[in-house]
């Protein structure tokens, strides 16, 4: 091919395709270079988890990879163990105060920092949004600390609460971003008509952040539903959490019966992060 | 409504007095006012937080000082002690090692996702927030099996070492257990800065002569070079005061900085210690924080 027909060849690209400019061949090997690291680093990313959810259908009593044979024989196991049900549940239970704890709290924080002008808001953000920022061995201790003194050691609740603080920041944020997309003269259109402050809350806002909510509150859920540091320091006998169970079996016995555990968990959250997309995916479609 | 006209921009009494107060004409303010309920409602979750989360952190650090006795002898002995410094050169070079890995690795993911079609990139992504969405000790666990004796990472490796030894209780098997659990993280942050360049500038570099590579280092880089340097310091601070890999996957030689403040605090009861190295912890990972944010902010992993 002659330059001119060459030329003329990229011209005509350029015509039809403006956003695209001709591809070398030195590009092409750069694409596709990138597209396999990319397939890489994504299987990477996915294949340990996947590796956990068949391991938990083991047929034998040891680790192995590939498997020697499939069977449900430690599902059975597992969900025929009272203590692994038990730690399930009281992670669950644990989870749902922390979670609710924690929405109210992100909730009416960030709604209180959006209508508080100046330094009031600067600090209030500051305090609870700093939980994800703190090393959780950091506040693990400092819980150790306070429940040991207060004699909370073991208390389910008071763990619950503790958990509590570390949602706290993911609803905040939540909560804070779908603020700022709403239109603030809905509110003073409320006030205007006579509403009060706390009517035109329950009426008008917080209506429209019910999405931002539940995001928050599934996040925070998740969070304290398979926490396993904080738990290393505060469980007595008396709550042996999920993850508690999961990180004893770990270091002392490394069972298939422990990636039936694992499987659980991670059915659960990832279970409850495809609803936070399928609420944002139908959200999305209404406003369309 | 015809007995509200004149009131009708003021907000009832007791309640918020924002704009309203600002009339001119207005009433004065009366001497006693019931708070606002805008103050209220930030009021009680930042004393729940002050009472729950800045107290027991601040009776941590507290301890740092008084426990046994008031002073500044528990960071000497912190200061002094070899444990302690090796701790921490294996906490620091695993974490560095940990943020350029995740950082390399995610660039090109971020890269490819900022590129895609959004629908693409909407699946894309689902792909790297459910690792994130996966508890931690899941994960390890994960790599206990793919890294133990006769696991399916030395079996791959066999015919380059000669047996399949596992690679468990080392240093190498923490930092691929912790790049693989910090790596969502560049990923989301390196996209959303890249989803924000404008596509016409390398496009506009490409007419002007450059080739590919060179648009690519000198244009698109340097505009993405913020979002990677912070997302790195990002896991560089996440990586230091991790503590459930290093436990479950690194051996005894490896412990990081939070293996030996549990181990402080559980086995040796050393108390003072503990507390000295967690308030060092805090206070790095704060003030590199406080740099991050000034580069770029985390976004994506929980929004709508």
């Amino acid at each position: 091919m002659t330059a001119t027909a060459r030329d003329r060849v990229i011209e005509r690209k350029i015509r039809t395709r403006p956003d695209r400019l001709p591809i070398g061949p030195l590009e092409r090997v750069l694409r596709w270079t990138l597209r396999v690291v990319v397939a890489l680093v994504f299987a990477f990313l996915v294949i340990p988890i996947l590796i956990v959810v068949i391991e938990s259908f083991n047929s034998v009593d040891y680790l192995t990879f590939p498997l020697e044979g499939w069977s449900l024989v430690h599902y059975e196991r597992f969900f025929g163990d009272p203590a692994w049900i038990d730690a399930t549940l009281k992670s669950a239970k644990i989870a749902v105060l922390a979670a609710v704890i924690a929405t109210v709290v992100g909730t009416f924080g960030a709604w209180g920092m959006a209508r508080t002008p100046g330094r009031g808001a600067g600090f209030a953000f500051a305090l609870m949004y700093s939980p994800i920022v703190v090393p959780i061995i950091v506040l693990a201790m400092g819980f150790y600390f306070v429940f040991a003194d207060l004699r909370l050691v073991g208390d389910w609740v008071a763990i619950a609460v503790a958990y509590s603080v570390m949602g706290v920041p993911y609803v905040l944020t939540s909560v804070s971003s779908a603020l700022q997309q709403l239109d603030p003269e809905l509110e003073n259109a409320a006030r205007t008509l006579g509403a009060r402050m706390r009517q035109t809350l329950a009426r008008i806002t917080l209506p429209q952040l019910t999405s931002a909510i539940s995001a928050g509150a599934l996040f925070a859920f998740v969070i304290a539903f398979d926490e396993a540091v904080i738990i290393l320091f505060v469980a007595g006998s008396d709550s042996v959490t999920l993850a508690r169970r999961l990180w004893d079996s770990v270091r002392y016995d490394l069972t298939p019966t422990l990636a039936v555990a694992g499987t659980v968990l991670i059915v659960v959250c990832v279970g409850l992060f495809l609803i936070t997309e399928l609420i944002k995916a139908l959200r999305e479609r209404r406003r369309s | 409504m015809a007995t509200r006209s004149t009131a009708t921009l003021r907000p009832p009494p007791g309640d918020d007095e924002g704009e309203g107060s600002a009339m001119p004409g207005e009433r004065p303010r009366p001497f006693l006012r019931r708070p606002r309920f805008a103050t209220v409602a930030l009021a009680l979750p930042v004393a729940f937080m002050v009472l729950v989360y800045a107290y027991p952190v601040g009776a941590m650090l507290l301890k740092s000082v008084t426990e046994p006795e008031f002073g500044f002898g528990n960071f000497g002995r912190a200061v002094s002690d070899a444990t302690t410094w090796h701790a921490l050169g294996v906490t620091v070079r695993m974490s560095a090692e940990v943020a350029v890995l995740t950082v390399l690795l995610g660039f090109p993911v971020a890269y490819v996702l900022a590129r895609v079609t959004a629908r693409v990139a909407r699946i894309l992504s689902v792909l790297v927030v459910i690792p994130f969405w996966t508890s931690v000790l899941v994960r390890s666990f994960a790599w206990i099996v793919l890294l133990g004796d006769n696991g399916v990472v030395p079996r791959l490796l066999s015919p380059f070492t000669g047996d399949t030894a596992g690679l468990l209780y080392s240093e190498a098997a923490v930092v691929i257990a912790l790049t693989h659990i910090l790596l969502p993280f560049p990923i989301l942050i390196i996209k959303g800065t890249l989803d924000q360049i404008d596509d016409s500038l390398v496009r506009a570099a490409r007419t002007l002569g450059a080739g590919p590579v060179r648009a690519f280092l000198r244009v698109y880089l340097p505009l993405a070079f913020p979002a990677i340097v912070s997302s790195g310091m990002l896991v560089f601070v996440i990586g230091l005061g991790f503590y459930v890999t290093p436990a479950l996957v690194g051996g005894p030689k490896e412990s990081t900085i939070a293996v030996v403040i549990a181990q402080s605090v559980q086995v040796t009861f050393d108390w003072g210690l503990a507390a000295a190295l967690a308030t060092m912890l805090l206070v790095v990972a704060v003030a590199l924080t406080l740099v991050v944010r000034r580069l770029t902010k985390v976004k994506g992993l929980v929004s709508l």
